[in-house]
């Protein structure tokens, strides 16, 4: 285990498992608790940043917002901590369209290392990066190693163009044919909204993984579920987190 | 760990393993540890953690007459040593319950109880009527005192007339054994136990949630919808404890302890309290194995203090001269 500093409050952790990254699939996510004592009391879900199964070994990505985090990001070699896991539904990577397009809002950013290169060689990639500032564009090295081209928006204007994602992404989305193009995205949840509507103006297809509170990560608790077209509720933990654009409702 | 609070240890540690099981009205468990509902769905998820037969019961998700959405999210909230809950008894209905999801537990080789809801008396007797019929059923926990929705009970589960009339209801449509859960947030917890058993309750469950809520503070509005929640966790074991031993004390009717047990030794607290079993919830979502952690933590304590049979814990420190494992503690 090491951590690696990769922005302000911002952490990559890497965890050595053969078990889980040698059948990780991007997308998924680990439920992970590090405390001793019972506050904060549940798991955090996170999904993999980096699989690596030649090495044995996994990343995460995470953002320190509270004290799990916090206890997160102090965590050293040897220290103990407990994972459930690979959980969830990845993304659908077998038969990519003829482009791709990578959509971060923040720490959203965190599957997408993975996804690049699942994807990288089999479609016409690119990546579009929102975060409120320059410092919190997380993982542009991994993607520029890909050779991904990259576009960027931040709230503050200090890089790229100022404000959201969804421009970036409205100017990728004009350039590639829509029949052939698929937009894999993650970020908050109005983010998400805006990416769905974006999806259907342009008839493209989407694939957005969302983030949700979650009780226990494996189904039976029933917090994290999602509205869908047909009045139901659906689980992020098991039926998600990676939901099509009309699979759920913002 | 050993310290001037360890208990007093009779005899030598056991060299057979203790026997651990036990009986709760019809139902013959071969250990006291079970889970609670609406923490452990219907049993699908977590068999892909441990075979459902090392339980010694399970309690599936409440589940009323048709099918319920359940409330909007956000759905939980977490609190010091715990967590709010809103789900609003989100289930496929007592039709679908059967079809999808007895059938799946029908050759898991474990007892099952289902937690029925109802909004009327009417209701919660058609559900038990079916489910009595459909078979694959041990025993019903009737949950009168579910806090997130109207039709959860709570309003039968506040009154021993009430309790007593949609238990004494029941009763008459089914030969299952029969569980009455009870709300800590009544004035005298007692009164509505005794309501139960005079209506004919085998066992009760203690507790269910306590009510509870949370604001926000920066957008200055409820956390959860519907603003108040049902709070589990570490933080309501000394209520769920008090709960137990109160109508332990003075009842004689057998106890499922539940309410915060998160180890082997909480859940031997609720066996002194005066619980015959203990059903573990919120430490599923904490660690799915928790449950089996728990029943190997009962276990160790019977053998490491040389207690034969997990029956003489319980209520230990209900009736103090009864049993040889009395709490007794160094002065």
């Amino acid at each position: 285990m090491r951590q690696v500093s990769e922005g302000p409050g911002c952490f990559r952790l890497w965890i050595e498992s053969p078990e889980i990254s040698q059948v990780a699939q991007p997308g998924q996510f680990v439920n992970v608790r590090s405390e001793t004592g019972w506050t904060p009391l549940l798991r955090r879900p996170f999904s993999f940043c980096d699989i690596d199964p030649e090495a044995g070994a996994f990343s995460l990505l995470y953002q320190v917002v509270g004290p799990g985090t916090a206890r997160m990001s102090q965590l050293q070699a040897g220290d103990p901590i407990s994972i459930v896991g690979p959980l969830g539904n990845g993304f659908s990577l077998d038969a990519p369209t003829r482009y791709s397009i990578l959509c971060a809002g923040g720490i959203g950013i965190a599957p997408f290392p993975a996804v690049a290169r699942a994807l990288q060689g089999r479609t016409i990639l690119r990546a579009v990066i929102g975060a409120r500032a320059e410092s919190l564009c997380l993982c542009q090295k991994d993607l520029s190693d890909l050779e991904i081209s990259l576009s960027i928006a931040t709230e503050d204007g200090s890089a790229g163009v100022r404000g959201f994602v969804t421009e970036p992404l409205r100017q990728a989305l004009e350039m590639n044919p829509p029949g052939e193009t698929t937009v894999f995205a993650c970020g908050p949840e109005p983010m998400l909204a805006a990416v769905a509507a974006l999806c259907r103006e342009y008839g493209c297809e989407g694939q957005l993984s969302v983030e949700a509170v979650m009780g226990c990560g494996v189904g039976a608790c029933l917090s994290c579920v999602f509205h869908t077209p047909d009045a139901r509720y659906i689980r992020s933990c098991v039926e998600g987190p990676v939901f099509g654009t009309r699979e759920i409702l913002f | 760990m050993t310290g001037p609070d360890e208990p007093v240890s009779i005899g030598h540690p056991l060299s057979a393993a203790p026997r651990l099981e036990v009986q709760i009205g019809r139902i013959r468990m071969r250990n006291p540890v079970m889970t609670a509902s609406g923490t452990f769905g219907f049993g699908e998820e977590y068999s892909a953690f441990y075979p459902l037969s090392r339980l010694g019961a399970i309690c599936v998700k409440g589940t009323t007459l048709g099918p319920r959405q359940g409330n909007a999210p956000p759905r939980i909230f977490e609190t010091p040593a715990g967590m709010l809950n809103s789900i609003g008894l989100q289930n496929p209905g007592v039709e679908g319950v059967i079809e999808e999801k007895l059938a799946f537990l029908r050759d898991k080789d474990v007892p099952v109880i289902v937690n029925i809801a109802g909004e009327t008396v009417d209701e919660y007797v058609e559900i038990a009527r079916r489910l009595d019929e459909a078979g694959g059923v041990a025993g019903l926990e009737i949950n009168i005192s579910c806090p997130n929705v109207a039709a959860g009970g709570r309003c039968f589960g506040m009154d021993p007339r009430l309790t007593f009339e949609v238990i004494d209801a029941v009763r008459r449509v089914t030969d299952l054994t029969l569980i009455s859960k009870l709300s800590p947030n009544v004035t005298d917890i007692v009164e509505i136990a005794r309501a139960s058993l005079d209506a004919g309750a085998d066992a009760l469950s203690l507790i269910n949630t306590v009510l509870g809520a949370a604001f926000d503070i920066r957008r200055r509005r409820p956390v959860l919808p519907r603003v108040v929640g049902g709070l589990s966790g570490p933080a309501i074991k000394p209520i769920a404890l008090a709960a137990v031993w109160q109508v332990a004390s003075a009842i004689d009717i057998p106890v499922i302890g539940m309410g915060g047990i998160m180890t082997g030794e909480d859940a031997v607290e609720f066996l002194l309290a005066g619980a015959s079993a203990v059903a573990v919830g919120t430490a599923n979502f904490v660690n799915p194995t928790t449950a089996i952690d728990v029943l190997q933590g009962i276990a160790g304590y019977l053998r490491q203090n040389a207690i034969p049979d997990v029956r003489e814990l319980s209520g230990a420190c209900v009736h103090p001269t009864a049993s040889p494992a009395a709490c007794e503690y160094d002065e």
